[in-house]
């Protein structure tokens, strides 16, 4: 018998690393049926020959769930129960009153609208878990604990932005749905400033997740961050305001299966074209970040089958829009209202090129204005199918439903074989709950 | 033939005269290439007790036991593997701030394939028998290092240790550690 059975297999001794993996020969040869009846037990009963085995099935699997449905179950911070959200305040305190009505307080105020609503964002700070993982001893933070208010120099950007878009539409008619699709909290941001003009329409549909690859909480804080004004703006709106959807540009984020992401990414979920026209739209500009971008994936299908149809739909960079520093500032009380720079934002950055909006878009007149052209010239990105993991190419889909890449937007879980039963995160780092299993009759 | 496996992985705070690199760096080095069961549990003995003794440095860690034969074997190679394909780890020297100095880490991480069902496999699938709450707690750390302590390798099939970096000063940067390849490294808890 070798007494010295273990080998040194592989060494390695770097600046970058030390190390070393041993095997040992004595157990690489088929085991024998005495190791095999190491971890057996064999007994016998008066009443006749039963048998009480330790035994080891596998008692689970692997498989994929939607991780919106796991987060609904067991918690917004499934998996990952310790830990939190990395970023600290940016921005002032916001009402924490509102967390347990959010998702009522930003419902679109005009009727038409609201079937198109998703608030699924903002009903998570007020779910409840409808079970428990595991052995059910640790059941996760409250998630309106952990977030933190957010405002940055982009939100404040946007929110100007906003204010100048709306302001270009105050007085015209109600045919041009905008779609603004920028990062989720400057999107959030350039709504409540458009909020003046438009009915915002939120759409999004995900929550928060420690390790979400869609920074849903920054989007959920900015929404906190601004519910008021969204609120006073629906009171002071012209009744039958044009609708604004409002997404997050980031809900198609890049995403890896790894312990250290959670994939809650989602597709947007748009009217089709007979609807739009059936509210009255002739017309949609979709907001992107940079004049040039194009319309994201998921929103390419919806956009070439609204062109079908004879609404026009054209991108508008918000960059096109700056703030005109000839313009005096309005007062702003900064202590209320951080997110309002009190700057006139312009198409073109000045209040004389404003009105070239409508001549590059041929919304309202068509007729160049005889003002300073803006620096840059018409748009002229326009709208091309394309193929992507999103397309349906010119397949008929049902209404509201999105096509999705495979594993688009889940989670992987281990499941109990016997009863289906889901036990955990896949990437909780435990061996509590494989444990050895036992049976016995006697 | 069925086997389980273990797996920790420690990433300390590197102080100034401590002697946590170098002690482990030379059990590494100087451990037989050919040796008994009981000389492989010395040896995890020694690393176990410098390991508890500078528990109190380490800030981040993870460990895994899986008494699934379906997929031991594949990640005992998946920890092994970092032997030769040394992904991730630093290409030199952490430059040093000498205006803004900050901290310096090592990580240490052991693996074991274990043959699954023996007494030692099921002593070890008791220790870490933790409840989810406690996971990443130094106790919970301290408690499974105790059980690897008193181990018997008579039943171990294969076993890999390593020490990352092995010049401190190639210790990662909290800025390296901050990278999403580290983020399976969780923070611990005191309790």
């Amino acid at each position: 018998m070798n007494t010295l059975p273990f080998v040194r297999k592989e060494f390695v001794e770097a600046p970058g690393i030390v190390g070393a993996e041993w095997w040992n020969e004595s157990v690489q040869a088929p085991v024998s049926r005495r190791h095999l009846l190491v971890g057996s037990i064999i007994a016998t009963s008066v009443l006749g020959a039963t048998v009480y085995v330790l035994t080891r099935p596998d008692p689970t699997t692997f498989d994929a769930k939607p991780s919106l449905d796991m987060q609904r179950q067991f918690g917004w911070d499934f998996g990952a129960t310790d830990q939190s959200f990395p970023e600290g305040a940016t921005g002032q305190p916001f009402d924490a009153t509102l967390l347990a009505t959010l998702a009522d307080q930003l419902r679109p105020s005009e009727a038409r609208h609201r079937p198109y609503y998703v608030p699924t964002l903002f009903q998570a700070p007020s779910a409840i878990p409808r079970g428990l993982v595991g052995d059910g001893s640790d059941p996760g933070k409250n998630l309106r604990d952990v977030l933190r208010p957010v405002m940055t120099p982009a939100m404040r950007t946007a929110f100007g932005t906003g204010r100048g878009i709306g302001s270009l539409f105050a007085d015209l008619n109600r045919d041009t749905l905008v779609i603004v699709d920028l990062p989720g909290p400057e999107s959030i941001a350039f709504a409540a400033g458009a909020s003046q003009s438009f009915d915002p329409t939120f759409l999004f549909d995900n929550w928060p997740h420690p390790y979400g690859v869609v920074k849903a909480h920054q989007t959920l804080a900015a929404a906190l961050t601004l519910a008021t004004e969204f609120q006073n703006a629906s009171k002071t709106r012209r009744g039958d305001a044009p609708g604004l959807l409002v997404l997050d540009r980031d809900r198609l984020a890049p995403y890896s299966e790894s312990p250290s992401q959670f994939d809650n990414r989602y597709v947007a979920k748009l009217p089709d074209a007979a609807s739009l026209r059936s509210m009255g739209y002739a017309h949609v500009i979709c907001v992107v970040p940079q004049d040039g971008d194009p319309e994201a994936d998921d929103l390419n299908d919806d956009f070439v089958a609204y062109q079908a149809a004879n609404l026009s739909t054209r991108l508008l960079g918000a960059s096109a829009f700056a703030r005109d520093n000839s313009v005096a500032p309005r007062p702003v009380d900064a202590t209320k209202r951080d997110y309002d720079d009190g700057g006139t934002y312009a198409y073109g950055g000045s209040v004389h090129t404003n009105p070239w909006f409508w001549h590059h878009y041929a919304l309202a007149r068509a007729i160049a204005p005889a003002r300073p052209a803006p620096l840059f010239r018409s748009p002229s990105i326009g709208i091309a199918p394309r193929m992507s993991l999103f397309s349906g190419a010119g397949a008929q889909v049902a209404a509201g439903s999105r096509i999705r890449p495979p594993a688009f937007a889940t989670t992987p879980v281990v499941v109990d074989k016997t009863d289906g039963r889901i036990l955990g995160s896949k990437w909780t780092r435990s061996g509590s709950w494989m444990r050895s299993s036992g049976s016995g009759s006697g | 033939m069925d086997k389980s496996i273990f797996a920790m992985e420690l990433c300390f705070r590197l102080v100034a005269n401590s002697p946590l690199g170098g002690s482990l760096r030379h059990a590494i080095t100087t451990h037989p290439e050919r040796t008994s069961a009981d000389q492989r549990s010395q040896f995890y003995r020694f690393v176990t007790d410098l390991l508890l003794q500078h528990l109190h440095l380490a800030e981040r860690g993870c460990w895994d036991y899986f008494d699934d034969p379906s997929r031991a074997q594949g990640d005992f190679d998946g920890w092994s593997e970092m032997l030769s394909t040394q992904e991730g780890l630093r290409t030199g020297p952490s430059p040093q701030d000498p205006y803004r100095p900050s901290n310096r880490y090592l990580t240490f991480t052991m693996s074991m394939l274990l043959v699954h069902g023996t007494p030692t496999d099921r002593a070890l699938a008791g220790v870490c028998d933790i409840r989810e709450a406690d996971l990443w707690r130094r106790s919970t750390f301290a408690r499974i290092l105790h059980g690897v302590r008193s181990m018997s390798f008579a039943s171990v099939v294969s076993d890999v240790a390593y020490l990352v970096p092995g010049d401190a000063s190639w210790g990662f940067t909290p800025e390296d550690l901050a990278q999403p390849k580290f983020q399976y490294l969780r923070p611990l808890m005191d309790g």
